[in-house]
């Protein structure tokens, strides 16, 4: 494994931190909140207690806790609140890390090259 | 309240998204907009008696660029294969994307969908085509996400096939 200085590693997290309005959840194998924090208000989180079930204050979770091994990686996901997110899920001893990164930027690119290939398809 | 996730699968532009419109939001749009990973809705139903939360997952549909991550699977209680009627590669798609989502996550309750009912004079689907994937044991049941037929029907009838389990 490389050693990443540090210096890189607090311009990467303040890049995330205000770029990518980087937020997190830490849930318990239970599926109850242990902790959480960064701009989660960014993706109509709110109102969050520790100790509460997860998957009634963030209904996307359903079904996806606990892991059980592997990492998860959940890309341009848009919920009601119309943000569109990146999603990783990876475990710990202390539970399941939920982390969220805006990628409102990539689904919209992304949307418009798709857009273009998909409307091409129908005149091949 | 129980909460279930159920996954809408299928080739692009099949009318996933709308179907979940129509259902979620009671409304309908001609303009084709693709859908870019996945976009998360929740309606809750009544089935007998009892409300249950369904999380509807749907996934963006596959092309030749885009194939399905399955990830976006995971927990998944049952799922929604569509087809366009009017395009006869989407049923042929349904058939791989089925076994792959079945590979993935185990023999889950699942029906087919065929959306478009609104333009039968175009399909490309035979009613004798039908009739043999119902001999096989598939529900298959046809939809217009533009005029609402069996838009519910979809989503009550696989929440009772969930509930069933």
């Amino acid at each position: 494994m490389f050693d990443i200085p540090i210096p890189i590693m607090n311009h990467l997290l303040d890049f995330l931190r205000e770029n990518r309005s980087l937020a997190y959840v830490l849930v318990d194998k239970d599926g109850c909140l242990l902790k959480w924090g960064g701009n989660l208000a960014a993706y109509g989180i709110s109102n969050l207690q520790k100790g509460e079930k997860i998957v009634q204050k963030i209904f996307f979770l359903e079904g996806l806790l606990p892991l059980d091994g592997s990492p998860l990686f959940l890309p341009c996901m848009q919920t009601q609140y119309g943000i569109c997110a990146d999603v990783h899920v990876f475990q710990s001893k202390e539970g399941d890390w939920v982390l969220l990164l805006d990628a409102t930027w990539d689904e919209i690119h992304i949307s418009l090259i798709q857009q273009q290939n998909n409307n091409a398809s129908f005149f091949k | 309240m129980l909460q279930k996730k159920i996954c809408m699968v299928g080739a692009f532009a099949t009318g996933k998204t709308s179907l979940v419109a129509k259902y979620v939001h009671s409304i309908f749009s001609e303009n084709y907009q693709t859908t870019v990973g996945v976009k998360i809705d929740k309606k809750i139903v009544n089935i007998g008696g009892n409300e249950l939360s369904l999380i509807l997952w749907d996934l963006y549909g596959e092309d030749d660029f885009q194939k399905l991550r399955l990830s976006y699977l995971r927990g998944s209680s049952a799922y929604l294969l569509v087809v366009d009627g009017t395009r006869h590669e989407t049923l042929e798609k349904a058939f791989s994307l089925q076994s792959k989502v079945e590979e993935s996550i185990g023999n889950v309750p699942f029906l087919l969908v065929i959306n478009k009912s609104d333009l039968t004079d175009e399909w490309e689907i035979e009613i004798e085509e039908m009739d043999k994937i119902i001999e096989r044991g598939w529900t298959v049941i046809q939809t217009s996400a533009k005029t609402g037929l069996g838009v519910e029907e979809i989503f009550q009838n696989i929440a009772e096939k969930i509930m069933e389990r």
